[in-house]
């Protein structure tokens, strides 16, 4: 069925354009000269050169880029193993457990950060790079949970068994039929956990140490600090390294696809 | 008989207070094709499983070759399977999902090669070596997977209901296909079937298999002239069963006379009248109430429903079979 | 039947690894340790010491006095606190009721676009998602500050003589809300629309219903998990987003959030954080229970 009218367009259009309005202008302002974003003082590049002098946010986002990688490692290992446990042996313990291990992404962020500074503190973990992948493994651990254990339960599993009766052995199968078969949702759960970690503000201002800052904390403590032109500049970087990526990304799958459509139409 | 091959003793297994299988006892000959045939749940499937080391039985013992298996890993059985979805392996190709077995075996990969190739053309399919399954038709998926089972060259080759998703042109053809691949070959078959046209075609023997017991077992002749129960009859040869002063018997629809023949003594009234696959299908309601399909070929019988007629059978097509329900 | 025998204790010689379903599975255990012992560790257990937390005094300067208490409980039914209770819960409504009304439409409608434009669609949908929330609410800042970018516009086209001064506002807020969660309730209507069967719409219309019929009686029916789903991904979190109040309500709008957050980082009294939380951990669960009793579902639609 296709939409007929154009009022759905003109809605959906209204909608988009709100919604980048905020971060066009984030894009615009990154090149005024001002510092005040209310006036239009010309062209320039100031903020980038600052930003690119600035060590403090350099570092931050280096953190950021180790605390998300960290925290979706750890995501992949203990959700990944997880869903296919309990596909394996099922027993009564499994629905309790992964009841609890989606606590973290069903329940406001802001107790997680307050259960979080208070059990950190009672088990004696050092403030600092630890706390902060611990807390966020907790967060990541559900999206590769769930993404893989649906992705376990729509599987044909007379694949595992067929390379058995062919002589595989049980690891073996793992890693030629099992592995291949859940690896397109363990890439969705990992770019979820990511986006996740690489965003999150509040459980990390409660988890993170005097030392180790991220990046979304250096943000958000600079604009409460006042006009930042400097985050401006950071935010179109970052917007641009995002479209980058999301476009080679899809160039990429595109590619692969007409790859094999053209080997299929020369078979012909 | 020949060589006993592989041996099934007293297999027992139950999932939960479902038994599913009850003492299963058979002997399989060297290059015997053998069906398992029953409907769906009767524990053919199982008993296939536990072939291959799939599944493990209660109790019971699978020898092969006189060796016990029974508690051996699938893939140190030399027994290969082909599944009823096919279970191709979606991220090979053809050439990929051919080669595994032999790969597992460490064979030089230009004698895998070789080998895949030859297979190809056994099944007719050359050329398709760098396809994926999901570009294949189902009559091709069904031969990469006998050819990917059979590369192996395994003592026995179980075939789980292999052409239930294929139309009914295609079946036939396949059928033929098999039987003839497995003279060609050797190998010992054991097919699963719940269509008994399938089984008749293609067995050395048939074991007619209901609720967890081999309910008999013998050569195709066998079970359709000779049924041991009204079960069989009616399953395999699609037989009345007619219940007369305590004996039961089977008599097939095509062994029903109904033309004035002398055997004809019995009062029945035209129930019902249709046509279907070259045939044409009476029955006929007995005065007890008990019901008998006459059928014969062609459509020009001038009977009309609701009529008396009298009918009746040659002794020697009724066989008496002991009644356990249909 | 596979799971009826998995239950059973398994015993084979071979502790190998399988990935059958009906054999041998004995060592599968371990893969089960890494989220048993994360989660017991890390979830279970520090949400009961939360709890735990709550029923405890005060200390002197950081953690708690070991004596049990309902003060913690009492204090959150003081007008201050139970205040911000109350507007955080209107808040969360009013921003929950405005997404529905906005993130509805888009979602359904864009089920019903042709595939390549609801590739497109996604992809700009996607592209916020993955910008930082916080540089996102920046963004807003430039529009609302006084005499920032809406001033500028309404007073060029003489709607207003003076600036509106929007920045630090409520409604600044509830725009903040909507603007950071409406994704989530987009998607989640987006993937319930996107398995309906269309043909069921027109069979019904076929039927005789109306336009407007075939909506309420098909449509809706079918939708319904996505939206529910979508309020929970939505109310949920708003209770909790206290940057968002913090960045663009300035010091005026103050939700549970910022009392926990105040409680712990300037108030440094633990219990009363805990207890704030356990109430809020409450309320959350009785909205996610609702859920679960209406749409008979235990998981929720277009969280991954």
């Amino acid at each position: 069925m296709k939409i007929k009218s154009k009022a759905p367009w003109i809605y959906m259009a209204v909608i988009m354009v709100i919604t980048y309005i905020p971060i066009v202008l984030t894009v615009v302002y990154s090149f005024n000269e001002s510092k005040i974003t209310s006036i239009w003082g010309g062209f320039s590049l100031t903020w980038y050169e600052q930003l690119f002098r600035d060590r403090d946010l350099a570092e931050a986002l280096r953190n950021s880029l180790v605390l998300a990688g960290l925290s979706c490692l750890s995501a992949v290992v203990i959700g990944t193993t997880g869903a296919i446990g309990m596909d394996r042996w099922k027993n009564r313990f499994n629905s309790v457990v992964s009841y609890f291990s989606l606590i973290p992404i069903m329940i406001p962020e802001i107790i997680l950060g307050m259960v979080f500074l208070a059990a950190f503190s009672l088990m004696n973990l050092p403030f600092g790079m630890l706390t902060l992948v611990i807390a966020h493994t907790t967060f990541c651990v559900p999206y590769v949970f769930m993404t893989v254990r649906a992705r376990l339960a729509g599987m044909d599993h007379s694949t595992e068994e067929a390379a058995r009766d062919l002589g595989a052995t049980g690891l073996r199968t793992f890693w030629d039929i099992t592995l291949p078969a859940l690896l397109p949702a363990i890439w969705s759960g990992v770019l979820l956990s990511f986006a996740m970690s690489f965003d999150d503000v509040v459980i990390s201002i409660f988890v993170t140490g005097a030392t180790v800052n991220t990046l979304p904390i250096k943000i958000y403590t600079r604009m409460k600090t006042g006009v930042t032109p400097e985050i401006n500049a950071l935010a179109t970087v970052l917007l641009a390294a995002t479209i980058a990526i999301l476009l080679l990304a899809g160039a990429l799958g595109s590619q692969r696809g007409r790859a094999g459509k053209k080997e299929e139409e020369l078979r012909r | 008989m020949s060589e006993t091959i592989l041996e099934l003793k007293e297999l027992r297994k139950s999932f939960g207070e479902t038994h599913v299988l009850q003492g299963l006892n058979i002997q399989i000959a060297r290059g015997e094709f053998i069906t398992l045939l029953g409907s769906s749940g009767c524990g053919k499937t199982t008993t296939l499983r536990i072939i291959a080391g799939l599944e493990d039985p209660d109790s019971g013992e699978v020898l092969l070759n006189g060796k016990d298996i029974t508690k051996l890993e699938p893939n140190h059985r030399d027994v290969n399977t082909i599944f009823q979805s096919y279970a191709l392996f979606p991220y090979m190709n053809v050439e990929k999902n051919i080669g595994y077995g032999l790969k597992l075996k460490k064979m030089p990969k230009d004698e895998i090669k070789s080998k895949v190739t030859e297979m190809l053309r056994m099944v007719q399919l050359e050329g398709y070596e760098k396809r994926m399954p999901d570009e294949l038709s189902g009559g091709q998926r069904q031969r990469v997977a006998i050819a990917r089972a059979i590369v192996n060259k395994p003592q026995v080759l179980l075939l789980d209901e292999p052409l239930g998703a294929l139309d009914l042109k295609l079946r036939r053809q396949m059928q033929q296909e098999l039987k003839t691949l497995q003279k060609k070959l050797g190998i010992t078959f054991i097919y699963i079937t719940h269509d008994q046209e399938e089984a008749i075609n293609m067995s050395d023997r048939i074991v007619v298999m209901r609720d967890g017991v081999f309910e008999q077992i013998g050569t195709p002749n066998d079970i359709y002239y000779h049924p041991r129960t009204s079960y069989v009859a009616d399953f395999v040869g699609n037989a009345n069963i007619i219940r007369e002063s305590g004996k039961v018997y089977a008599v097939r629809s095509e062994n029903v006379l109904m033309e004035g023949e002398p055997e004809c003594r019995i009062e029945a009234k035209v129930e019902e009248k249709s046509f279907a696959g070259g045939q044409l299908r009476v029955q006929f309601v007995l005065p007890d109430g008990q019901k008998v399909i006459a059928s014969r070929y062609g459509i020009d019988y001038e009977i009309v429903t609701g009529e008396t007629r009298k009918i009746g059978w040659k002794a020697e097509n009724a066989v008496e079979v002991t009644d356990n329900g249909i | 039947m596979a799971s009826k025998k998995a239950q059973k204790p398994q015993t084979s010689e071979n502790p190998e690894l399988t990935g059958l379903t009906g054999r041998k599975k004995k060592g599968s255990w371990l893969l089960l340790l890494p989220i048993y012992l994360f989660t017991l560790i890390f979830v279970f257990a520090p949400l009961v010491y939360m709890v735990f937390l709550s029923f405890m005094s005060r200390a002197e300067v950081w953690g708690y006095v070991p004596e049990f208490t309902l003060d913690n409980y009492k204090r959150i039914l003081e007008p201050l606190y139970f205040n911000t209770f109350v507007d955080s819960l209107k808040l969360a409504l009013i921003s929950t009721v405005a997404i529905m009304a906005i993130g509805y439409p888009f979602g359904y409608f864009m089920a019903r676009m042709s595939a390549a434009w609801k590739k497109r669609m996604m992809f700009l949908l996607m592209l916020p998602f993955w910008t930082s929330t916080l540089i996102r609410i920046n963004g807003w800042i430039i529009v609302f500050r006084s005499n920032g970018v809406l001033d500028k516009i309404l007073m060029g086209l003489h709607i207003t003589e003076k600036p509106l001064k929007l920045l630090y506002t409520y409604p600044a807020v509830v725009v903040g809300m909507i603007y950071v969660l409406v994704p989530f309730m987009i998607l989640s209507v987006y993937s319930s629309a996107e398995k309906m069967d269309w043909s069921l719409v027109e069979a019904a219309r076929d039927l005789g219903a109306s336009r407007r019929q075939a909506f309420c009686s098909i449509t809706f029916v079918h939708t319904l998990p996505g939206l529910l789903s979508g309020t929970i991904l939505t109310f949920v979190p708003s209770m909790g987003l206290f940057f968002i109040a913090d960045i663009l309500g300035g010091n005026k709008i103050v939700l549970v959030g910022n009392v926990i957050q105040e409680q712990l980082t300037k108030g440094r009294n633990l219990p009363f954080a805990a207890a704030l939380s356990v109430v809020l951990l409450v309320l959350t669960s009785l909205f996610i229970r609702a859920y679960q009793k209406i749409s008979h579902s235990s998981e929720l639609e277009g969280l991954y």
